[in-house]
């Protein structure tokens, strides 16, 4: 240790190398804010002539703003922190700067330091010009969005901070420009490394760069995890396609700060480093040999691991219902993963030293990687085994948690109710009945069972890749339920506080027991039926002119319906799902619909419906506010203010959501680029409701819901599956399937073909509300379904849960014409 | 004064300078003579601080050096090799020495650079290898260093142009005590400019001295005999014979004796011719390193 810092010289900052290392830099930073500046330019344009298309459809695209921009700004930063500190760390390798800098007054490491800072601030400066004029451009197109543009700088800086403690380090402790690439590479997929080898030796390669669910496998404290996460610098990469998770995790507060501390962790040690160096370093690497190995280990070890993960070469076997989190093992193949890292080792040695002599002097080296590749692998193993075949005692159980998981949808699982409601519970749920824990117990207990029988019938084979389809295929959809095989995550909180995590298959004859069980949990049910959850509502969507007072009456009105209820009928009314779609309409999670990646036909002629998918904005009401907006709510009928949403067409709504569309967006959109399956959808939509109103009184026998406006219940009882059928196979009755769009008529019983009478009529939307919510109170929740009747549907929302439902009104609706 | 007191550097297993000793007067002109690979550049790097010493040490009007950055502020030491920045010209070096040399006089800078002619707005990688020497030599004299490295001084430098450099050089030794080192091959710089110089061969001083006392260190002798003769004819007690060549009867010899030792003895054996010739440095230094 004193040989190491015998050539200390502690560093100071120093205006006047800061500004030279600035004048050394100017040329390459302005070029880098202006092209920084431009490019984020382009990008907002790009996604404008994109937006002005979304827009079209009503879609929130603000995170996709500030994300798209994000990635930009961070991808530019990386390339201009890479070459400004290759070229400014230029006095460590070069013999002739050496000599200059080495002379002078001052340290190596006071020159670095100060010249570091000059890199950062270019940087900055960089950035800050990428987010102003993302700023100035979002100022235009969506002002609420600045708070977001802000974070998103905040983010960048902090991430670059980390990239660039990266560098710093990796020239330092290097001599040539190769060797230092070798090593930034081995530095940001440390933490990950590091990680993985702790928390997972099934080896989890696919979480080791990609991405990573909340851990709950038991191995690793979660806020670690998902700190290790936040600054996975791969993952940067590798998870572009997710919009929201990316935006988090850059630009969340614990990313920030994630990325701020390693970001200076690396730069001190960087400058500690460069503070013991010689001239006499300058072109080698700035290692002792067990240093050098162990920087070679952790090098290799990183990118190795990193090549096999990303190989489609290597067998990837899909472990579930065994950990918190999928997990993935490498059988015979971890063999040709041993292999390949060896070869690794042996070119980062070539790397490292150019002599081929010392390279395979090496090799006597390799068996220290191999054998800690060994020992992770193998402690790993063991301890995953035995946990894994580890039976639980419920009387060690204290609690049953259903870990809250927004993308996968747990309690949709669970909850066989309403979607809606199933989905809107944003936080963990939590039994203490013994019969729930017993019931949680006993199931996990069965598959350790199994697991001891025949541990391969929880592999699956999949090629990596193929991860997102995977993925999908979980939450199958069968005849309108919810997934048969879904696959959720389980807690059993411990009484020595630890826990146990598993993952499970949740089927159907579970679902029904757990779901039995969960209903009888006194304690759970009664926080979770209870009303009202908060003063913050969410906004109609449709209905705009509403005032304050309606929306006040309606709400209490709405709570004064469900407080009279008991828990049974509570719980009932939120049952009230008539159509498992999972794929569905605005929630607490504000899941806006898009067209799925499955559902598209060949009449889309819009390549963008194909890319499109749901965008999961999670609890930010920032982001539920220019959901919102984009839907053309009334200004001031925000998540701040007291309001109400009625979904007069919830029902059609999950039809359209099915195909991707909202009932709202079509009254937007262009029929042309719909598939002929909605095109009578969309025509009736585009004629606005009186008309559509009239056809269904006209035609009322013929009809159960339609899905577009108020849901009329006709003379003929029609199930609900039956119905959703006829909506879907509408075209097979009622368009002619030799035109291109739709008939605009009917076959009457006589077999007339009857034309709609079409017309654009004003209406007073608020009056048909009103006259449904009068109705609603007067029928109470006696619905006679031979009579007409209309859906109600009614949500309310606050910062933590909403809770909606559909009230059954008896109702003969009648539209009034707006003189 | 700067000394370097039993300095040792090794780089992997080769011994670059071992156990060297130097001492420079302030306001003297010290030359610093060696064979290739002698370890001149390594002792100029090691006494700048660019190097650290495996042993001994540097100290700079008593201060050693060592980890102590500061104390080198009035050094500055031109490698044979030199650096500028990518693309930039004199006025940009003359702005990155300003930053590096608290006393970097612009004045100075001007007034050299019009001495010289030089082109302060030229890209110095356009400029021929004397140029950027001269621009090297004129940033490094306008930082009014008091100690002043240099190796291979006047490489590339026309004559006109270094004797302009010399006189530069000599006035600020002679006015403000600066204090040159100047590694070179040419002796004759040495010889010119030089007041004491040091031989170094293989890490190690040969010699260290004035030049005159350096020159004077060795006598050689142009001597005939009737008969052919060889070494053994001119050797005397005491005698030193660095060099000896005979061709027939006449023979030149060196002595590192002193020079009336040496012709008294040598007049004794009755030679039939016997001249003392002078010693230029260069043949000292290669007497020296044989």
């Amino acid at each position: 240790m004193k040989d190491f810092f015998r050539n200390y010289v502690k560093p100071q900052p120093s205006k006047a190398l800061f500004l030279e290392g600035m004048r050394q830099l100017k040329l390459p930073g302005i070029v880098y804010a202006a092209v920084m500046a431009l490019t984020v330019l382009l990008v907002n344009m790009d996604i404008g002539r994109g937006s002005e298309y979304v827009r079209h459809y009503m879609m929130d695209i603000s995170v996709d703003f500030a994300f798209e921009s994000v990635v930009a700004i961070a991808v530019l930063s990386g390339f201009f922190l890479f070459g400004a500190t290759l070229y400014l760390s230029h006095f460590l390798r070069s013999g002739k700067s050496r000599d200059f800098y080495g002379a002078a007054p001052y340290s190596f490491g006071t020159v670095w330091l100060n010249f570091a800072g000059a890199v950062y601030a270019w940087n900055l400066i960089g950035i800050a010009a990428g987010h102003l004029m993302h700023t100035v451009f979002m100022m235009f197109r969506d002002p609420k969005t600045i708070g977001l543009c802000l974070q998103a700088f905040a983010g960048n800086a902090a991430f670059s901070l980390t990239l660039f403690g990266i560098m710093t380090l990796s020239v330092t402790l290097t001599g040539r420009i190769l060797n230092a690439l070798a090593t930034m590479a081995g530095l940001a997929a440390l933490p990950s490394t590091v990680w993985a080898a702790f928390h997972s030796t099934m080896i989890n390669f696919y979480s080791f760069f990609g991405f990573v669910r909340q851990p709950s496998g038991g191995h690793c404290p979660d806020p670690i995890a998902y700190l290790m996460e936040a600054c996975n610098f791969m993952r940067t990469v590798y998870s572009y396609r997710d919009v929201p998770p990316l935006f988090e995790i850059l630009c969340s507060g614990s990313a920030i700060v994630y990325d701020v501390v390693m970001g200076l962790l690396y730069l001190a040690a960087a400058v500690l480093f460069a503070s013991v160096r010689t001239g006499d370093t300058a072109g080698k690497p700035f290692v002792n040999k067990p240093a050098h190995l162990l920087a070679l280990l952790a090098v290799t070890l990183s990118v190795c691991c990193w090549i096999a993960s990303q190989s489609g070469i290597l067998g990837r076997h899909l472990v579930y219902t065994l950990s918190g989190q999928d997990v993935y093992a490498y059988g015979a193949a971890g063999l040709v993963l041993l292999c390949a890292f060896t070869v690794f080792v042996w070119l980062c040695e070539l790397l490292f030293t150019f002599r081929l002599k010392t390279s395979v002097l090496a090799l006597k080296y390799l068996p220290v990687p191999i054998a800690a590749a060994m020992v992770i692998t193998g402690i790993g193993y063991l301890a995953d085994s035995a946990e894994f075949t580890t039976k639980i005692n419920p009387d060690q159980v204290v609690s049953f948690t259903l870990p809250y998981n927004a993308s996968l949808d747990d309690h949709l699982a669970i909850f066989r109710m309403a979607d809606s409601y199933g989905r809107t519970v944003t936080e963990d749920a939590r039994f203490t009945d013994r019969e729930v824990i017993q019931y949680a117990a006993e199931w996990i207990n069965q598959y350790v069972e199994d697991w001891q029988e025949n541990p391969r019938q929880f592999y699956h084979q999949k090629v990596m890749g193929d991860y997102s389809s995977m993925r999908d295929s979980y939450q199958e959809y069968d005849d309108g339920q919810i997934g048969a095989s879904s696959q959720i995550n389980i807690r059993l909180n411990l009484k020595n506080g630890g826990s146990i995590t598993r993952t499970v298959l949740f089927d159907q004859p579970h679902r029904d027991q757990l779901e039995k069980a969960i209903t009888g949990d006194k304690t759970f049910m009664q926080s979770f039926l209870a009303m009202p959850y908060a003063a913050k509502l969410n906004i109609g969507m449709e209905w705009v002119g509403m005032t304050e007072d309606d929306v006040t009456a309606i709400y209490k009105s709405f709570v004064e319906e469900y407080n009279a209820m008991d828990d049974a009928q509570k719980l009932n009314f939120l049952k009230q799902e008539l159509y498992a779609d999972y794929n569905e309409s605005l929630d607490n999670e504000a899941h806006l619909p898009t067209v799925s990646e499955s559902d598209t036909t060949e009449e889309t002629s819009d390549p963008n419906q194909k890319r499109r998918r749901t965008v999961l904005v999670s609890q930010s009401y920032r982001k539920g506010d220019y959901i919102i907006d984009q839907c053309d709510i009334i200004p001031g009928n925000s998540l701040q203010s007291p309001s109400f949403y009625l979904d007069i067409y919830g029902y059609a709504e999950r039809h359209l959501y099915q195909s991707g569309y909202s009932f709202s967006q079509i009254f937007q959109i262009d029929p042309q680029r719909f598939p002929k399956t909605h095109a009578l959808v969309v025509k009736r939509a585009n004629d606005r409701l009186p008309a559509v109103l009239d056809a269904i009184e006209d035609h009322a026998a013929k009809m159960n819901y339609l899905d577009v406006g108020a849901a009329y219940h006709g003379a003929d009882t029609f199930t609900d599956l039956d119905f959703y059928y006829r909506t879907n196979h509408m075209t097979e009755e009622w368009v002619d399937e030799s035109h291109e769009y739709w008939e605009e008529g009917n076959w009457d019983d006589d077999g007339n073909y009857v034309e709609y009478e079409i017309e654009t009529v004003k209406v007073d939307s608020n009056a048909i509300v009103r006259r449904l919510l009068d109705d609603a109170k007067a029928t109470g929740n006696t619905v006679d379904f031979s009579k007409p009747y209309c859906i109600l549907y009614i949500r309310a929302n606050d910062r933590n849960r909403s809770v909606s439902g559909q009230f059954f009104v008896q109702t003969e609706l009648r539209y009034q014409p707006v003189e | 004064m700067i000394n370097a007191i039993n300095v040792t550097k090794k780089f992997d297993d080769f011994t670059a300078l071992d156990n060297v000793n130097l001492s420079v007067q302030t306001g003297s002109i010290f030359g610093l003579v060696g064979s290739n690979g002698a370890g001149k550049s390594t002792l100029m790097r090691v006494m700048s601080g660019v190097y650290s010493a495996d042993g001994g040490t540097v100290t700079i009007d008593g201060e050693d050096i060592t980890n102590r950055p500061g104390v080198r502020r009035n050094l500055i030491y031109v490698p044979d090799d030199l650096y500028f920045l990518p693309g930039s010209s004199m006025d940009r070096m003359a702005k990155l020495c300003e930053s590096t040399r608290a006393r970097f006089d612009r004045e100075l800078y001007a007034s050299l650079a019009e001495q010289f002619e030089a082109d302060r707005k030229k890209p110095i990688h356009a400029m021929s290898k004397g140029m950027k020497r001269q621009a090297a030599l004129i940033l490094a004299l306008a930082s009014r260093p008091d100690i002043l490295l240099i190796d291979e001084t006047f490489d590339g430098l026309d004559v006109i142009k270094r004797h302009h450099m010399r006189e530069i050089m000599v006035d600020a030794v002679a006015e403000r005590g600066l204090t040159v080192i100047m590694a070179t091959h040419s002796m004759h710089e040495v010889d010119d400019m030089c007041d004491a110089i040091a031989m170094l061969h293989k890490g190690h001083i040969n010699v260290q001295s004035d030049i005159q006392e350096v020159t004077a260190a060795l006598v050689k002798v142009q001597i005939a005999f009737p008969q052919a003769f060889d070494e053994d004819a001119v050797r005397f007690d005491g005698a030193n014979i660095v060099s000896f060549r005979c061709d027939g009867t006449v023979a030149t010899v060196v002595y590192e004796n002193d020079r009336d030792l040496v012709e008294h003895e040598l007049k004794a054996k009755h030679p039939v011719l016997m001249n003392l010739l002078p010693l230029s440095l260069e043949e000292v230094f290669i007497y020296k390193c044989q």
